[in-house]
């Protein structure tokens, strides 16, 4: 008898079993074993198609059930061993779960799916709060007038503390000009006690003054008042 | 003590057991498993949005099943797909027998 299964319809030896069994509309007994066993062989043999590994699950099947056969036939000719082989009480475990598979797969093919969370969304966390007391528009913007306030009087600080800083060209031309009404200038009186940053505009402008030989310095002892001349070329 | 419960269970992203649930609210595990079973009948017995999925001694918050399309939707997640005969088997076996051992399964389907 030939029979029109494919081979991914079975799922194992047990399933093969199974199936030889209930195409043959017969109970899950010894003697129905008996029965299919060589068809069970058959089958094997033409298989082509499998992996190795499948296909050594199906013979070690096909070799337990030539065994099983045997010692029905004629028992007591082989060895029994320790723990019988209890290939019934196997396809009748097997079955019940074959059965359930089938309704497995009948919910599982209705995609009927409960999610769950699989993660904190990040801004799920610390999302909100609830206030105690009672807030008020009115309060809200008092306190939003007094947060003003101290961003205002934080711009006013600010204001003060960018000072306008001379620049080294307009210092080099303050100094060029005092040059030409004074014979001779003191360094220390071009400071203006202020600012340490003018200062120092004062300082590199009289060294460009030197540097581009309008001007001469001189001191006459150490530590002695500093003395910015006209260059005389 | 229950809606300790209830929003732990609404936030955590995994099932929680009694024992856990009961350590958390400090409180004993057969008062947290009664409290539990008010909470599952409470949401699964209306045709909410949120249904509670109980699955032994572990208990978790799920969207309403009957949503699936609509929620794969919003999380752009696909979770149709066929499974074989072998899978589906598997699946069976596990889902009755848990917890199980891979040398169990393959000993229950007679593969090896």
């Amino acid at each position: 008898m030939a029979y029109q299964v494919s081979l991914e319809k079975f799922s194992g030896p047990l399933d093969l079993l199974l199936q030889l069994i209930e195409k043959n509309e017969l109970d899950i007994i010894e003697m129905s074993l008996l029965n299919i066993t060589d068809e069970f062989v058959k089958y094997v043999e033409t298989l082509e198609e499998i992996k190795p590994e499948e296909l050594a699950d199906f013979l070690v099947m096909a070799a337990r059930l030539l065994f099983f056969k045997s010692n029905l036939l004629m028992p007591g000719l082989l060895p029994t061993e320790d723990e019988p082989d209890d290939l019934v009480s196997q396809l009748k475990i097997y079955r019940e779960y074959f059965l359930a598979s089938k309704t497995i797969h009948k919910i599982f093919n209705k995609h009927s799916v409960a999610f769950s969370r699989d993660k904190f969304p990040s801004d799920l966390v610390q999302h909100s709060f609830r206030l105690k007391t009672k807030i008020t528009p009115k309060m809200l913007q008092h306190y939003c007038e007094n947060v003003l306030q101290v961003v205002v009087s934080q711009m006013k600080l600010a204001q003060k503390t960018v000072r306008k800083v001379i620049s080294l060209k307009e210092k080099v031309a303050h100094i060029i000009k005092l040059l030409t009404n004074n014979i001779e200038l003191k360094l220390g009186s071009l400071f203006s006690p202020q600012s340490r940053a003018e200062a120092v505009v004062t300082f590199l402008a009289v060294l460009e003054l030197v540097k581009e030989r309008h001007a001469d310095v001189r001191q006459d002892g150490l530590f002695e008042e500093i003395a910015i001349t006209k260059c005389k070329s | 003590m229950k809606s300790a419960i209830e929003s732990l269970l609404y936030i955590s992203t995994r099932p929680l057991s009694f024992k856990e649930l009961a350590k958390l609210t400090n409180q004993k595990v057969g008062e947290v498993e009664a409290m539990v079973k008010e909470l599952v009948d409470e949401y699964n017995l209306k045709d909410g949005g949120i249904k509670i999925i109980q699955n032994g001694h572990e208990v978790q918050m799920t969207t309403n099943p009957k949503h699936t399309e609509l929620i794969q939707g919003f999380l752009g997640e696909e979770v149709s797909g066929e499974l074989t005969p072998a899978s589906i088997e598997t699946l069976s076996i596990i889902a009755y027998r848990q917890p199980i051992s891979r040398e169990g399964l393959e000993q229950i389907r007679g593969v090896n």
